[in-house]
């Protein structure tokens, strides 16, 4: 197990956007399409609390990304102090080997000035670790005003990445998020994260593995939870909000139930109309709130996310 | 519903989600040792008994120690009310 020291709080998000395609199934329109079972189709509905996620075949991988993007990109004056594009995904590759995303990004958005690279070791969790990425870039690059782009958005293109065993399916979205050294915007107080390798079979795990994983999550989880709590010098009720990953409502049931957490503590309203979006959720979920006039200036936020191989990660905000 | 009909329905619904037929099991059978279940089979296996038997769990009040064995999850089925339609 590796634990990654607490951010120093001078990253500051300065703008988060996010993006989901208007087309969207429903879980038995997509259980019925990878081939599930009835009673697998009733537990997605039934007890993971999914409903409908946004999919939509005829988007290529750039327009689906572009988007939050293109929208953040609009209201930045100074386009060239964005140093470093930062592409964050689950899947290692997202294209054919002739290209790579990153740059395709870099070149389609016009930020030909910037380092662009791509950041999936942490699986799911890799947005969140694309973050403190940037901001240790930031640190070393000399120039206080420099800013990173962190951006995310797949789509699951075959059945293996697209189900996660009776636990979550994988929905569309994507977001952007922009990184500065101090400035207005949303602070970041802490990160933290683990990764336990026992789990790095990731998509392939099975038997005694599978099992362990899945009886062990809101241990990992809560742990880091945790830690990251403990750098930012706060207590679980000092947050305003907990605004987790999407991956399903029943992992959030417990977890409330192990740290005598209220329900109404923690943002699940997006895991039914967009299901997990593998790097996507921790963005998506905050750009929701602020659409939503839910963000409390001042007010403390817990961001989490979990990747599998496994990474479980957690980032204390302050809006 | 009468105790060993829940009995035939678990294995029922053992057989279904497993897609093996394993005859008659005793209520000391352990679902995780014995039958290899993890806990997101477990959970498929509760859906189709809800779909068999006519009952809905609370998805909220589910507790992992009520499907160590064929029998803990017989008590709690027969706890568990039926949905009328």
């Amino acid at each position: 197990m590796t634990s990654l020291a607490p951010t120093r709080p001078d990253v500051v998000l300065r703008q988060v956007a996010a993006f989901a395609p208007e087309r969207s199934v429903t879980v038995e329109e997509i259980a019925a399409e990878l081939g599930l079972n009835r009673y697998q189709t009733r537990l997605f509905r039934r007890i993971r609390g999914l409903n409908r996620m946004r999919s939509d075949p005829d988007l290529g991988l750039l327009d689906l990304v572009c988007p939050p993007a293109d929208a953040l990109l609009a209201t930045v004056a100074e386009r060239d102090r964005i140093r470093y594009l930062i592409f964050a995904h689950t899947a290692q590759d997202l294209t054919p080997t002739t290209m790579i995303a990153a740059d395709a990004l870099r070149e389609r958005l016009g930020l030909t000035g910037a380092e662009a690279f791509a950041v999936t070791q942490h699986a799911c969790a890799s947005g969140l670790l694309a973050v403190e990425v940037a901001g240790e870039l930031l640190r070393a690059d000399g120039d206080p005003t420099a800013l990173a782009l962190v951006l995310t958005g797949e789509q699951p293109f075959t059945r293996a990445v697209r189900v996660l065993w009776n636990t979550s399916i994988i929905g569309e979205a994507s977001s952007a998020c922009l990184v500065g050294l101090g400035g207005e915007g949303t602070r970041v107080l802490s990160y933290a994260a683990r990764t336990v390798g026992e789990f790095f079979d990731g998509y392939q795990l099975a038997g005694e593995a599978l099992h362990r994983f899945g009886s062990t999550y809101h241990t990992h989880l809560i742990a880091v939870i945790q830690e990251a709590l403990d750098a930012a010098g706060l207590e679980l009720d000092d947050l305003t909000l907990v605004v987790p990953h999407n991956v399903n409502i029943s992992s959030w049931v417990t977890i409330c139930a192990t740290l005598g957490l209220a329900r109404d503590r923690v943002f699940l309203d997006n895991v039914g109309e967009f299901s997990h979006c593998s790097c996507t959720d921790p963005f998506l979920n905050l750009a929701t709130l602020a659409r939503q006039g839910a963000l409390v200036a001042g007010g403390r936020y817990l961001v989490t996310a979990v990747g599998l191989g496994a990474t479980y990660s957690a980032m204390v905000v302050e809006c | 519903m009468e105790r060993n009909e829940i009995v035939k329905n678990i294995q029922g619904a053992l057989t279904e989600v497993l897609m093996r037929d394993f005859g008659p099991l005793p209520e000391s059978t352990r679902l995780f040792e014995d039958m290899h279940l993890d806990s997101t089979a477990i959970l498929e296996l509760l859906m189709a008994l809800e779909d068999n038997i006519g009952i809905e769990v609370d998805p909220e009040k589910l507790d992992m120690d009520d499907f160590r064995t064929i029998g803990t999850l017989t008590d709690f089925l027969e706890r568990t009310p039926k949905v009328t339609s």
